[in-house]
């Protein structure tokens, strides 16, 4: 029998429990021992943390094992260098955490070569170990040594070191038992090491989300809606009023007129603006395609899906699904679009589970639903289900007193883009953009004035007359009355003649009748100096004669 | 995005607004000009908006007041510049 060994603690605040040597007392010592190991499973399954882990180690060995230092290293196997994770028993003189140390000349260097733990019960006789780290052993009166692997299936990703401050410190029983711990800390440090790693990627996908939304936001400027005419400001009211409610919206309007820039409004004033915005434009996917694109599908779901894939309904998760140009759903997707809509519930192409989303939808369409309802073209139910807030979004031809505030601002728009100075549009151009008919609405007007603004050399902006021409013809198949033709047709005629009635390249010769005749008819349709667009660029200098 | 710097010659103050000059920001702009305004009360004041990319209503509505309070604005731009001819013309009408 072994006479019990007391030790000094080093460091203030530490339980120091005498230690009795196991054969005195063998079946309560074991007892401690598996009772400590079941003690060091339950914390290994909640605890995240190096340092909270170790502590939970020292409080639970301290009292059946003497050391007076307990240490979890990180093993880089490329870097051929260890550093220092989590220490208990240190006293302030120890290294700092996380300061790497070569591998070289170390205890772990033996460790890895031989692949077996390393036991030094006494220091003093050691030669294997570098110069510098007997130094720091001296210093701390480290006199006896077990470093056991960290190791997993995907192997050693650290090292588990006990270390006292006397010779010969631990027994064969003591290192089998310390082996068992060390088995259980390997696994909960990788889960720990693996719980890091998620939570980078977890901020890092974050960051990215919030750089690609503020990206999507400077690129579209969905946030800035222009004008300030009573058209616009009535849609401004209605989504006001329906973005907080949470019920479905129906946008409707022509082309080219916003749809998803009150869609994107509609999200941000909802109280689902910090959840994601999804989009699906239900005209960009072929028809065989968009279920898939909706409910997602299982891997094998049919020839083409070579791995699972999420559908827009998960991704729209507490957040915003925006459908546009929703007459264009297939049918056959319109019964699941409604019971997801009613329910909440879908299962992906191919799979079985039942999943949920809950989404607020947004819906935009430039066709008259309610007359594809009635020619069987589009679902009635599902019609009043997403028709609960319909928006109407005016055309720009219906807008024209924002037509100057909209001009002004995709020139200063676009002029900084591309680092031109423009100062001016003369009035008769600006005149010209008022009166024109805009049937590609924004989006047409939009790329006018870009193309305007890269013509333009000088400060005053040039806007190509042929991109202004109104397609001559009932191009819509509607038929003129004769005072519109006339119109039209004398129009037609000042434009060749640059403006010049009389004389003998003067519109009244081209259309065959007297200059006092043409200016009557001018008088009494209206026709002004104005309304003429002049053959050479607008703007560009020359004045209409 | 906005940013406002203040920086000063002895002679006159210049508050740099960059950015868009939105609802969400104005305050920020506001605070800004009220402190100016305070610690330079009889100072010369230009607001420069020659980077300013948008201003919507309350950006604009944001400019009225700091006219009123006879600030001074140097605009590049077709729309800025419109926004405060629009400002310094409705603050001329009788």
């Amino acid at each position: 029998m072994c006479a019990p060994r007391l030790w000094e603690p080093r460091g203030a605040g530490k339980v120091i429990v005498a230690y009795y040597k196991k054969r005195a007392m063998p079946d309560a010592d074991s007892s401690l021992r598996y009772r400590a190991l079941l003690q060091i499973s339950e914390a290994l399954i909640v605890l995240r943390d190096r340092e909270a882990l170790v502590q939970s180690l020292w409080e639970t060995l301290h009292p059946l094992i003497g050391f007076d230092y307990l240490v979890i290293m990180r093993y880089d196997a490329e870097r051929r260098s260890i550093s220092l994770k989590a220490i208990a028993g240190m006293d302030p003189q120890t290294p700092a955490h996380a300061t790497e140390y070569p591998l070289a000349g170390s205890p772990v260097e033996v460790l890895i070569e031989s692949g077996k733990p390393v036991y030094v019960p006494d220091m003093s006789h050691e030669t294997r170990f570098s110069p510098e780290l007997m130094e720091i052993y001296r210093e701390r009166n480290i006199q006896c040594g077990y470093w056991i692997a960290l190791e997993t299936a995907r192997g050693i990703h650290g090292i588990l070191a006990f270390s006292a401050c006397r010779p010969d410190a631990y027994t064969a029983e003591d290192r089998e038992f310390m082996q068992h711990i060390a088995r259980q800390v390997a696994i909960a440090t990788e889960n720990a090491k693996a719980f890091e790693e998620i939570n980078a990627l977890r901020r890092h996908i974050e960051d990215e989300k919030v750089y690609l939304e503020e990206e999507i936001r400077s690129e579209y400027r969905f946030d800035e809606m222009v004008g300030s005419g009573p058209a616009l400001r009535g849609v401004l009211r209605q989504i006001e009023t329906a973005a907080p409610t949470g019920s479905s919206i129906l946008i409707q309007g022509e082309t080219g007129t916003g749809k998803e820039l009150v869609a994107r409004a509609i999200h941000r004033l909802s109280d689902r603006a910090n959840a994601t915005f999804v989009k699906l434009n239900c005209a960009a996917i072929p028809a065989g395609l968009i279920e898939s694109e909706l409910l997602g599908h299982e891997r094998g779901a049919f020839t083409g899906a070579l791995g699972q894939r999420i559908g827009r309904f998960e991704l729209a998760h507490r957040g915003t699904l925006f459908l546009d140009e929703i007459g264009e759903l297939p049918l056959d997707m319109q019964p699941k679009l409604l019971r997801v809509l009613q329910d909440g519930q879908f299962e992906r192409l191919g799979g079985s589970l039942t999943l949920h989303s809950d989404f607020r939808l947004v819906a935009a369409t430039n066709r008259d639903l309610r007359a594809m309802v009635a020619e069987n073209q589009f679902r009635a139910d599902l019609f009043y289900r997403i028709n609960v807030f319909p928006i109407s979004l005016p055309p720009l031809r219906d807008r024209r007193e924002d037509i100057p505030t909209l001009v002004r601002y995709f020139v200063q728009e676009f002029a900084t883009r591309m680092r031109k100075k423009i100062e001016s549009i003369p009035a008769d151009a600006m005149q010209t953009l008022v009166n024109y008919s805009w049937p590609g609405n924004i989006r047409e007007l939009r790329n006018i004035i870009e193309r305007s603004v890269i013509l333009t050399t000088g400060t005053r902006l040039v806007i190509p007359a042929e991109d202004l021409r109104e397609s001559h013809g009932a191009s819509n198949g509607r038929v003129l009355t004769m005072d519109a033709a006339e119109r039209r047709h004398i129009l037609e005629a000042l434009e060749a003649s640059d403006g010049v009635i009389g004389g003998p390249k003067g519109a009244a010769a081209l259309l065959g009748m007297k200059r006092s005749t043409l200016q009557s008819r001018m008088e009494k349709l209206g026709i002004e100096r104005r309304h003429i667009g002049i053959r050479r660029n607008i703007g560009a200098g020359s004045s209409a004669r | 995005m906005m940013r406002a710097q203040v920086s000063s010659d002895g002679k006159r103050v210049t508050v740099t607004v960059c950015g868009r000059l939105t609802q969400e920001f104005v305050p920020e702009l506001e605070n800004c000009w009220r402190h100016t305004r305070a610690a330079q009360p009889d100072a010369e004041i230009l607001v420069d908006l020659q980077h300013v990319s948008f201003i919507d209503d309350k950006g604009s509505s944001l400019l009225e007041r700091m006219h009123h309070g006879g600030a001074r604005f140097a605009a590049a731009g077709l729309m800025t510049r419109a926004i405060v001819h629009n400002i310094i013309h409705k603050e001329a009408k009788p």
